[in-house]
């Protein structure tokens, strides 16, 4: 189900909350109003915690993470790395990195197998994320853009890239990540997908100008039309009914 | 439908790149400070902050070319001047155009204008789509078709039309009541915001604009109001929509807290009269915040329309803007509500016009401007005919990057 909703009056969720499949970080300050949409959506599955990272609000662009792990920049201070350690599913490493391109939600964006990270990220980094997150990394660009996190959001099911991208970018991308990608814009025409809108394997939120084309384009390659947590499951198992019957 | 209504060459003035110097190190202050124009206000705050730079680092190189190499530019400012460091200032040619706002121009709108009430939070997507749906009348300026826009500037009636019953309306209605310094100017405001015929004026523009844009936006604007409440293709309703008895013009001007120490000191009281010579920047006594009886409000404008319209107004307020820092020295803003009969925005553009001469109306030089007054007839005939709401498109299509980073950009400044 994607939904759209507003930070404080700007659209660009994505920059105020970071949406995983095992848990989700809402920003502090702002109005209760964006926090209960989260909560609302996805409190019976997953924790959603409210937090800042660095003493900003902008805990979506600076933080990066799936459902094994969450990776901070140098600048979060000790209190909010605790604050997330505890709220956190104990699963969850976090793990605080020292990296010089310190917009971790910009440079870097993954799913749960697979990772892309801007150009010039250390090795470090990039063996970290390897381990922490558990995924494959691959050094890349998304329309001729270094600021892959910026302008991709991708799940397990799909992923949405900048309009601008060309069909053999596409076609490539879409073969390393071995998911279905679409170039499309979000709250009504923006590029910058990444910091528009977040989304798991059964829910996205996204701005409130997204018009009702760019929504039905997340749904559907983000396939969350009749994405619930359950359904997941009740697939699966009646596949494998199907199987052995 | 032809959406471009005009170009408009200008000359921009610009520093000069000392001739010692390599590329790498005056990155920042040349691309910045190139016509590039979606940063056009960034470009010369820092062209500014530059100079002391760059004066330190070796002679200035005082010969200036007066540049007229460039034939388009006719009816350009002034030739190459020194500053006060004896830098030489070297032309550069921009070229602005005028459109028709288009749903591409939403975001760079939305930049625009999401300080409209000043931080408070309020429908900015509301108000941007009801500028872009109202077809027969607004301008947006842009360097380019694909560029975000710098300027905006439009009318809507505020108690007929698609935008009379709109949130934004409401809570900028409620905004500027909020703000009156006194009940009777609340009393005029909203009578003017009820009553009939009232034409709110919605423009803003990114900080440091040329003054030279605002003749030709405000002539289509009469234009297209005129054009849209006479032509006769339109259904009746519509026509009677844009036909304003007066105009509500809500801008953004500066106070000089220096200058009105200084008059203060002096013991200047000057009750009512005014004070200076037409153009100057002295203000008309207007129902000032301050509360001091007898006493001027000095305003200093940067929007060279409103100098005029302040003139011919048949009444207006300012109060000061909260919430943002200003530094010692610096001007404070404010905003300046102002009622114009419609009959006297005439008189306020002929007097503009005579200041800073309107690209449009020039007849010698520039083609494209002379092809620009037809374009722009065409246009509001066709607007005219086309009538009905614009098409909102189905939002799939991006902008270019670099487009709304421009916008990020300007919207900093434009506050």
């Amino acid at each position: 189900m994607a939904t759209r909703c507003q930070f404080e009056n700007s659209n660009d969720v994505g920059v105020f909350a970071k949406l995983t499949n095992a848990y989700c970080i809402c920003a502090l300050g702002g109005a209760e109003n964006f926090y209960s949409v989260f909560e609302a959506e996805l409190s019976d599955h997953i924790p959603v915690i409210k937090s800042s990272v660095a003493g900003t609000r902008l805990v979506g662009r600076l933080t990066v993470g799936n459902r094994n792990g969450l990776l901070l920049p140098n600048t979060t201070s000790d209190q909010e790395l605790t604050h997330i350690r505890n709220c956190l599913p104990d699963e969850v490493v976090v793990q605080r990195i020292d990296e010089r391109l310190s917009a971790l939600g910009n440079c870097i964006v993954c799913n749960d197998y697979v990772a892309l990270i801007h150009p010039d990220i250390d090795r470090e980094t990039e063996e970290i994320v390897a381990d922490v997150l558990g995924v494959e990394v691959f050094r890349q660009t998304v329309a001729g853009n270094v600021l892959v996190g910026s302008y991709c959001a991708f799940t397990n099911q799909g992923g949405l890239v900048h309009p601008k991208t060309s069909i053999e970018d596409l076609d490539e991308l879409s073969s390393l990540l071995q998911i279905p990608l679409v170039a499309g814009t979000v709250n009504r025409g923006s590029d910058v997908i990444g910091a528009g809108l977040v989304a798991n394997d059964w829910a996205a939120f996204c701005g409130l100008d997204t018009t009702s084309t760019e929504l039905s384009v997340i749904e559907s390659v983000f396939k969350l039309r009749d994405a619930q947590p359950m359904n997941i499951i009740n697939d699966l198992r009646a596949s494998l009914i199907d199987t052995m019957a | 439908m032809p959406k471009r209504k005009a170009e408009v060459q200008l000359k921009r003035e610009e520093e000069e790149v000392q001739p010692g110097d390599c590329v790498e190190d005056d990155n920042n202050d040349k691309s910045a400070s190139e016509g590039d124009d979606e940063s056009a206000g960034e470009g010369s705050d820092e062209g500014e902050s530059d100079e002391d730079e760059d004066s330190s680092e070796g002679e200035s190189d005082g010969s200036d070319s007066d540049d007229d190499s460039c034939p388009e530019a006719s009816s350009s400012e002034a030739e190459s001047e020194d500053d006060e460091e004896g830098e030489a200032y070297k032309e550069v040619n921009v070229q602005f155009e005028f459109f028709d706002p288009q749903e591409r121009d939403f975001l760079g709108l939305k930049a625009l204008l999401n300080t409209y009430l000043d931080g408070q939070q309020y429908d900015c997507s509301g108000l941007v789509d009801a500028i872009i749906r109202q077809t027969a009348v607004g301008t947006v300026v842009k360097s380019s078709e694909e560029d975000d826009p710098f300027a905006v500037l439009t009318a809507f009636n505020t108690c007929r039309g698609p935008a009379a019953g709109s949130p934004w309306l409401k809570q900028l209605r409620e905004y500027l009541t909020a703000r009156c310094p006194d009940s009777a100017t609340r009393d005029k405001l909203c009578e003017a915001f009820s009553g009939p015929g009232t034409g709110l004026l919605v423009s803003e523009r990114l900080i440091n604009c040329p003054p030279q844009l605002a003749p030709p936006l405000m002539q289509m604007l009469t234009e297209e109001v005129d054009g849209a409440a006479n032509d006769e293709d339109y259904p009746q309703e519509e026509r009677r929509e844009f036909t304003f008895k007066r105009y509500l013009h809500v801008t953004r001007v500066y106070t000089d807290p220096l200058e009105e120490q200084e008059r203060h000191e002096e013991g200047q009281h000057a009750a009512g009269g005014s004070t200076g010579a037409p153009g100057s920047s002295r203000a008309r006594p207007g129902r000032g915040h301050k509360g001091d009886e007898g006493k001027e409000d000095l305003i200093v404008y940067v929007r060279p329309e409103d100098e005029y319209l302040h003139q011919v107004c048949s009444w207006s307020f300012t109060f000061p803007v909260e919430g943002r820092p200003v530094a010692k020295g610096d001007l404070r803003p404010l905003r300046a509500v102002m009622c114009v009969e419609a009959g006297r925005v005439r008189e306020a553009r002929e007097m503009m016009d005579l200041v800073l001469g309107n690209m449009m109306a020039d007849g010698g030089g520039n083609a494209a401007a002379a092809g620009g007054g037809k374009i722009l007839a065409e246009v509001a005939a066709a607007a005219g005919r086309a009538g009905g709401k614009g098409d909102l498109g189905t939002g799939g299509k991006g902008k270019d990057a670099p487009g709304s980073k421009g916008a990020g950009k300007g919207s900093g400044k434009g506050r």
